[in-house]
C-alpha cells in the first residue's frame, strides 16, 4: 500500500536523532507550559515559533506539534492536583480529577489521564493518516446553521454539569451566557457592555474567569477550614499511583468515546480541543450507569475529556493540513508558522511536501510515546506536592493564579479579573451554584452568538436554516430531546405520584 | 609599554569617535517593540520578521523587546504607545487602525496628532474570491447575479467596519448592487465558510486564498489595487472591468509623537536596510504576496492622510460614527 511506504518514510524522517530530540524538547516543554496557568497551547507555539526559523521546516512543526500535545496533558497536572486549570482544555477535568486528588487518587487521576492521552493521541494520527481528506470534506459542511446548532446541543447538556440542582445550573448558565455578550461584537461592530474601557473591548476571557472559579475560589472556600492535614496520604510508589485494574474498566469505554467525539469536534473549524472536553465529560455523564457520582470524583469524568482535548489537538491538524484551514487558535499559528517556513499548507500539501506531512505523521506517534513515558514516570513526582502542608500550599497557589493570569496577555486587567471571579467562585461553592456551568456557557456562547446570527444574515432572518440542513435538523433535534426529556420525566413522575 | 600604548590608542579612537557616538547615540537601552494583537497575527508576523533580520545583521546595539499588548482589538496596544509621548525606545507595528481608531472614536489620536510614522513597509490587497464549483466565473457573472438579485448574495468578510467590510460598501457603491455581508471572526473561519459553500463569495487577502488557488479549488474574480498583482497576473483589477474602486491594507512601524529625530534617523534608515534584505523580499513580501513599499516621512504621512479621508467617508457611510 502507498500510505505503509509513506509512513516508512515518515518514521525515517522523524527517527533521526536531531528530530527526535525536537519531539523529546516540545513534549517537556509542552507539559510545562500546560502546567503553568496562562500559557495555554497558543502562546506556548507563538513563543518557540521564532526558535524554529533557523531550523527545517519538518523538524520546527515536529517540536511543535510534540509541544501542542505535551500542552494537552501538561493543563491536566494542576487540575488534578489544585483545582487549577493550566489551559482552557482542562478546565472540565478539574471537576472530578480534583475530587479524586481530594480522595487521596491523585495518581489514578493522572494516570488515566496520561494513558487516555496516549490512545487518543494515537487512534487521532491514525485517522488522520487514514481519513485527513474524507474528514476535511465533511468538516466544510459546517457551516453557521451546523455550529449554531452543535453549540445549542453543548449547551443544552449544561445540566449535567450542574449538580442536584437544575434551577441552580441554568442560573450559572445564563450569568455566563450574559458575560459572554460583554465586548467588541464582530457582527454588529459595537462594543458591548465595555464603558469605555479598552480592555473590556476583547470581553470577558475565559481562562482567568476560570483560574479564578476554580483554583482560587477553591483556596478561598479551604481557607475557613483551619488546621486541615495535607492531602495525599499513603505511599507514592509508581505502582500505588497507576490506575487498578476496576479504574481500567470505568473508563475504557470514556476513553473510546472521548477520543471518537474529540476528534470530529477538533476537526471542525472554530471549534477546537475545549469543546471538545466540555462535550465528552457531558456525553459520559449522560450515558453513565452511575452519574450521580459525577462531579465526587468519577474517573470517567477524568479520561474522557482527557482523551477528547488529545484527540481533538490531534484532528485540528486535519484541515490545517489538508485545506490551509486553522481549526483551532493553536493550528492558526502553527499556519502562520509554515507559511513563514515557505511551505504553503493547503490542498497541495500533501503532494508537494510528503517528507513534511508524513514526517509529521510520524514524529506525532512518536511524541505519543514519549508523553506517556514521561507523564508516568513524573506522576509520583506530582502528587508528592500534595504533602505540602495547607498552610504553605495555599499561597502558593494564589501565586500560581496572579501569575498564570498575568501572563496570559502580560495584562494587571486579567489579575484583576481573575481576583473578582475568585471571590465569586467561593459564593458560588458556598451556594451551590455550578462555576462549570458559568465557564460553559463562556466557552460555547460566543460561538453560539456568532453562528446564530451569521445564519440569520444568510437566510434573511427565516429559522428554517436550521431545520432544512440535514446535520443542523438532527442537531436541532437532539438538543430538542435534550431539553423535553428531563421535563417529560418530571411530568410523568408527577402524574404517578398523584 | 603595550598595555599604555593601547590603552592611548583607545583613548585617541574614543576621542575621534565621539563626535559621530554622540550623533549615534540611539538607542542607548533595550528598545520596546509592542504588537497591539496576539501572537501569530498579521502584524505580530510582521514584528517578528523585521526583529529578526535586525538581530541576525546585528543592526541594533541593544536588544529589541518584542511585547504583545493585546487587546480591545489593537486599542490597548496602540494606546499604551500612544501615551509613550516622546519615549524614543518603543515602537510598535501599524495597521490602518493607526488612521480609523481615532475616527471611530477608540484611540485619542493618529498618525498626525500623536504617532511618529516611521516607514510604511508594504501593501496587502484585497480581492473577491469564489470556490471552483461556483457559477461565478468572473466579476461580471458575479455583478450580473447581485443585480438580479438586489440583497441575495453573501459575501464573507472578517468583522464590522474593517478592511473587508467597507471593501464590500466600496464594491457595492461602484458596481451599483446590493449584497449580504456576512462577518465572521477570522480569515481562516471566511475560507471555511467559503469553501464549504456557505457563502456565494468571500473578500480574502491574496495570501489567505493562494493554496486554494493553487489546488483549483478557488477563483479570484477580481482585485482592488491599481494595476494586476504581479504573482497574479491573470486577476483582473476592479477598475479594468469597470468597477472603479481601490482598497487595500497597510502595513508598517510607527513611534510615539515626539521621537527624538536620532531615534527617527536610525529607525528610518535600519528598516530601509531590513527592507532591502534578501530575506524581508523573499520570506516576506513574496511568501505573502504583498506588494512592498518603503514609505516614509511626509510620503508615508500624506498616505496615511488619504487613507483617512477614505475610512472617515466609508465608516460615515455605513453608520460606524455615533453622532
Amino acid at each position: 500500500m502507498d500510505f505503509l511506504a509513506n509512513l516508512a518514510m515518515g518514521f525515517g524522517v522523524a527517527l533521526t536523532p536531531f528530530n527526535l530530540m525536537m519531539a523529546f524538547a516540545g513534549v517537556m516543554v509542552g507539559m510545562l507550559i500546560g502546567a503553568l496557568p496562562g500559557i495555554g497551547p497558543p502562546s506556548g507555539v507563538a513563543l518557540l515559533l521564532p526558535l524554529t526559523f533557523g531550523m527545517d521546516p519538518t523538524s520546527g512543526i515536529i517540536m511543535l506539534a510534540a509541544l501542542y500535545a505535551g500542552t494537552m496533558y501538561g493543563g491536566t497536572i494542576t487540575s488534578v492536583l489544585i483545582n487549577t486549570p493550566g489551559e482552557s482544555a482542562s478546565v472540565v477535568t478539574c471537576l472530578d480529577g480534583y475530587q479524586m486528588a481530594l480522595q487521596g487518587r491523585a495518581g489514578p487521576a493522572l494516570g488515566i489521564a496520561a494513558f487516555g492521552s496516549f490512545i487518543a493521541g494515537t487512534i487521532g494520527v491514525v485517522l488522520l493518516m487514514l481519513v485527513s481528506p474524507l474528514l476535511a470534506r465533511w468538516s466544510l459542511s459546517f457551516g453557521p446553521p451546523e455550529t449554531f446548532a452543535l453549540m445549542l446541543v453543548g449547551l443544552t447538556t449544561v445540566t449535567l454539569l450542574a449538580g442536584d440542582d437544575p434551577l441552580k445550573g441554568y442560573i450559572s448558565m445564563v450569568f455566563g451566557l450574559m458575560l459572554a455578550m460583554v465586548g467588541y461584537d464582530i457582527i454588529s461592530g459595537d462594543a458591548r457592555f465595555g464603558f469605555r474601557i479598552p480592555e473590556m473591548m476583547d470581553g470577558i476571557d475565559f481562562l482567568p474567569v476560570a483560574i479564578g472559579l476554580f483554583g482560587l475560589g477553591e483556596v478561598l472556600a479551604d481557607a475557613e477550614q483551619v488546621g486541615k492535614p495535607p492531602l495525599a496520604k499513603g505511599r507514592y510508589g509508581l505502582r500505588d499511583v497507576l490506575p487498578s485494574g476496576a479504574d481500567w474498566v470505568r473508563s475504557r469505554w470514556a476513553i473510546v468515546r472521548g477520543t471518537v467525539l474529540g476528534f470530529l469536534v477538533g476537526v471542525l473549524p472554530g471549534a477546537g480541543p475545549t469543546v471538545a472536553s466540555f462535550l465528552s465529560y457531558t456525553v459520559e455523564k449522560k450515558v453513565s450507569a452511575h452519574p450521580e457520582q459525577f462531579g465526587k470524583g468519577a474517573i470517567e469524568g477524568v479520561a474522557a475529556p482527557e482523551s477528547a482535548n488529545n484527540a481533538a489537538a490531534t484532528a485540528a491538524m486535519v484541515p490545517m493540513l489538508t485545506l490551509g484551514i486553522p481549526g483551532s487558535a493553536t493550528t492558526a499559528i502553527m499556519l502562520g508558522g509554515l507559511m513563514m517556513w515557505g511551505l504553503r499548507p493547503g490542498p497541495m500539501l500533501f503532494e508537494k511536501n510528503p517528507q513534511f506531512v508524513w514526517g509529521l505523521i510520524a514524529s506525532q506517534y512518536i511524541a505519543n510515546v514519549m508523553l506517556l513515558i514521561l507523564s508516568t514516570a513524573f506522576i509520583p513526582l506530582f502528587v508528592r506536592a500534595l504533602r505540602v502542608p495547607y498552610g504553605i500550599l495555599m499561597p502558593l497557589i494564589v501565586i500560581f493564579c496572579v501569575t498564570g493570569a498575568y501572563s496570559l496577555k502580560n495584562n494587571v486587567w486579567d489579575v484583576g479579573q481573575m481576583l473578582v471571579f475568585g471571590v465569586l467562585g467561593y459564593f458560588m461553592k458556598k451556594l451551590g451554584y455550578s462555576p462549570a456551568a458559568l465557564v460553559l456557557a463562556l466557552v460555547l456562547g460566543p460561538l453560539a452568538e456568532r453562528a446564530l446570527r451569521q445564519s440569520l444574515i444568510i437566510s434573511d432572518a427565516g429559522i428554517g436554516i436550521f431545520f432544512t440542513r440535514p446535520i443542523s435538523a438532527v442537531l436541532m433535534a437532539l438538543a430538542f430531546v435534550a431539553v423535553a426529556a428531563p421535563v417529560y420525566k418530571a411530568l410523568i413522575a408527577g402524574r404517578s405520584r398523584n | 609599554m603595550w598595555k599604555s600604548v593601547a590603552a592611548a590608542g583607545a583613548a585617541a579612537a574614543l576621542l575621534c569617535a565621539s563626535p559621530a557616538f554622540a550623533q549615534a547615540r540611539y538607542p542607548q537601552r533595550p528598545v520596546e517593540v509592542v504588537v497591539p494583537y496576539a501572537p501569530g497575527g498579521g502584524t505580530d508576523n510582521l514584528m517578528r520578521m523585521i526583529t529578526g533580520i535586525i538581530d541576525e545583521n546585528k543592526w541594533s546595539p541593544v536588544p529589541l523587546v518584542v511585547n504583545n499588548r493585546a487587546g480591545g482589538s489593537g486599542a490597548v496596544g496602540y494606546n499604551y504607545l500612544i501615551n509613550k509621548k516622546g519615549d524614543s525606545h518603543v515602537v510598535a507595528g501599524a495597521t490602518p487602525l493607526v488612521v480609523s481608531g481615532k475616527i471611530e472614536g477608540r484611540l485619542p489620536g493618529d498618525h498626525r496628532d500623536a504617532m511618529t510614522t516611521l516607514m510604511i513597509v508594504a501593501i496587502d490587497e484585497l480581492m473577491i474570491s469564489v470556490r471552483s464549483e461556483s457559477p461565478y466565473k468572473t466579476i461580471d457573472d458575479f455583478v450580473n447575479a447581485a443585480r438580479a438579485k438586489p440583497g441575495g448574495l453573501t459575501v464573507g468578510g472578517t468583522a464590522t467596519f474593517t478592511e473587508d467590510h467597507i471593501f464590500t460598501h466600496l464594491f457595492e457603491q461602484a458596481a451599483k448592487v446590493k449584497v449580504k455581508y456576512v462577518p465572521f471572526n477570522s480569515g481562516g473561519e471566511v475560507t471555511a465558510a467559503l469553501m464549504g459553500g456557505h457563502v456565494d463569495a468571500g473578500v480574502m487577502n491574496p495570501n489567505e486564498i493562494i493554496a486554494q488557488i493553487e489546488a483549483k479549488k478557488a477563483r479570484n474574480l477580481a482585485v482592488a489595487s491599481k494595476k494586476r498583482l504581479a504573482d497574479a497576473p491573470d486577476v483582473p483589477t476592479f477598475a479594468e472591468r469597470g468597477y472603479d474602486f481601490y482598497w487595500e491594507q497597510m502595513r508598517g512601524v510607527v513611534g510615539p509623537a515626539n521621537m527624538s529625530p536620532e531615534a527617527v534617523k536610525w529607525w528610518v534608515e535600519t528598516l530601509r536596510k531590513v527592507t532591502d534584505t534578501k530575506k524581508w523580499k523573499e520570506d516576506y513580501i513574496k511568501r505573502n504576496l504583498l506588494t512592498p513599499t518603503q514609505w516614509t516621512g511626509e510620503e508615508a504621512n500624506k498616505y496615511l492622510d488619504g487613507l483617512r479621508e477614505k475610512y472617515a467617508r466609508a465608516l460615515n457611510e455605513l453608520g460606524a460614527i455615533k453622532k
